[in-house]
């Protein structure tokens, strides 16, 4: 999580890094969201991610993954995966859910 | 003007939270209302502040501070959380009326004051120890009196309430940024405190820390779990409905780096040294009488005193119009007023911050040594 471009030295990745860079024709990317309780657990698990050297991001989840409507995700790697469980298992931050997309658009939950 | 309430907020703050609560009104909007960059950049800033506020008052998660309007706005949440009709609560004498009015709101609740001596704070773990041994369901405590500066035992009163497995609410409105708190240690289900004050964010802000799952007090959009019509079970989200005062939040933020980069002890140290020097010169002066703790240890940067001859309110005023700054009147703590004995006269109170120089408290005493002189409202 970037924390530059503000008096306060907040502000979030996306300010900093742009949009995303758009993907190649027929090379989808793969990437895992793992859905949060709540905003605040959501960026405590993405600082603890980063503070690991995986790379993250915060966003909404996407309707379809949403649960009981309105949550955030952490968004990593496909190969980021198995470091980010270990990782938050040793800091006692437990996921919801995760789920892993395909790039066109569908989610599949992840058995754990 | 020479700004010496700080007890009811501190005016001096350091320049970069006016900056950062000014920028924030421009560039931040809703956290967790959108996933577009402004409403990100907040909740990245609301996040800083509460893993701020989490390290200074050791707080093992950052989803345990949540954010209020104020102090009064987080203790009644506590209240409302643990308080029920026919409850039995212990208070010490030294509450204020955010305490006090909410508990005498809510029916049938027995209210035992556990009374004690100013600046005793043996006594005042005496008598907590005593009123918890007759039997209750809460307890409730500022640290220290907003009134009179008398910073009370809480470490000790808080083992004696997880010995006796009550629950502890702090009212922390003169303490934090002020003392050191630490809320892990303390055991505490609350600690409840102003962000306007020793921690010299902007009014309209407040921190609750829980330790234990509370009552919401508002219900309303969180940005969480929309479908339900229950607020969310997790905390912040629980407590936090309706909008973020994120101008605020980022302001605070800003004052509690401040803070935390000064240090507490070093803010203590200084604030104890200068109300030290104002309550001994204020004994000099004919005709004062003033509330100032034999052992140092006992008072915050909070000094009251009355003059002879002068109605408090009066003598603030006179005082106001020379350029100084205080409060006057009953502070809204008639009970710390009628545990000390003052409640019919009433005080006038200084309160100091880490931004009071020496040369003010100096100057400040010899403007009201002149008023002492003369014995009569000059203006």
């Amino acid at each position: 999580m970037g924390r530059e471009g503000s008096p306060t030295g907040s502000c979030t990745q996306v300010l900093r890094d742009g949009p995303e860079p758009s993907r190649e024709r027929n090379e989808p990317m793969l990437y895992y969201l793992i859905v949060c309780r709540s905003l605040t657990y959501a960026q405590r698990t993405a600082a603890a991610l980063e503070r690991a050297g995986i790379t993250t991001r915060v966003l909404r989840s996407p309707k379809s993954i949403s649960g009981e409507g309105c949550s955030h995700s952490v968004k990593i790697s496909q190969r980021s995966l198995p470091d980010a469980l270990r990782i938050l298992q040793r800091v006692g931050l437990s996921p919801k859910r995760i789920y892993i997309t395909a790039g066109n658009g569908s989610y599949q939950e992840v058995e754990l | 003007m020479i700004y010496l309430d700080s007890a009811a907020t501190t005016l001096q703050k350091p320049a970069s939270v006016a900056r950062a609560a000014a920028w924030a009104i421009n560039h931040l909007a809703s956290p967790g209302r959108g996933g577009h960059r402004p409403a990100m950049a907040a909740a990245d800033t609301a996040f800083a502040c509460r893993e701020e506020a989490a390290a200074l008052f050791h707080v093992s998660e950052p989803e345990r501070v949540v954010f209020t309007f104020n102090a009064t706005h987080g203790l009644n949440i506590a209240l409302h959380t643990l308080v029920k009709p026919g409850s039995r609560v212990v208070i010490s004498g030294y509450e204020h009326n955010a305490v006090t009015r909410p508990l005498h709101a809510i029916p049938d609740v027995e209210i035992r004051v556990a009374r004690s001596p100013l600046f005793d704070r043996a006594a005042a773990l005496e008598a907590f120890r005593q009123a918890l041994d007759q039997g209750a369901d809460v307890a409730v405590c500022t640290h220290v009196s907003n009134v009179f500066g008398f910073i009370l035992p809480v470490e000790e009163i808080a083992a004696l309430c997880r010995d006796r497995a009550v629950p502890l609410i702090v009212d922390a409105s003169q303490s934090a940024g002020c003392l050191p708190l630490d809320f892990e240690a303390l055991g505490a289900a609350f600690a409840a405190m102003p962000g306007h004050k020793g921690l010299y964010g902007p009014q309209g802000t407040g921190l609750l820390l829980c330790g234990m799952e509370p009552d919401p007090l508002l219900a309303g959009g969180t940005g969480s779990e929309s479908r339900l019509q229950s607020m969310p079970a997790f905390l912040p989200d629980r407590l936090e409905a309706g909008t973020h005062n994120i101008a605020g939040i980022a302001g605070l933020l800003e004052g509690l780096r401040f803070v935390r980069r000064r240090g507490v002890e070093n803010i203590a140290a200084q604030e104890s040294l200068l109300a030290r020097r104002l309550g001994e010169g204020l004994r000099e002066i004919p005709g004062s009488q003033v509330f100032l703790a034999q052992d140092p240890m006992d008072q915050s940067g909070v000094v009251s005193f009355q003059l002879e001859g002068w109605d408090c309110e009066a003598l603030g005023e006179v005082l106001g119009k020379r350029g100084f700054a205080l409060r006057a009147g009953l502070h809204c703590a008639p009970l710390a007023h009628e545990t000390a004995g003052t409640l019919e006269q009433g005080t006038v109170r200084a309160g100091l911050s880490v931004f009071n120089t020496h040369r003010e408290v100096e100057q400040f005493l010899r403007t009201l040594g002149r008023l002492a002189e003369r014995g009569e409202d000059p203006a």
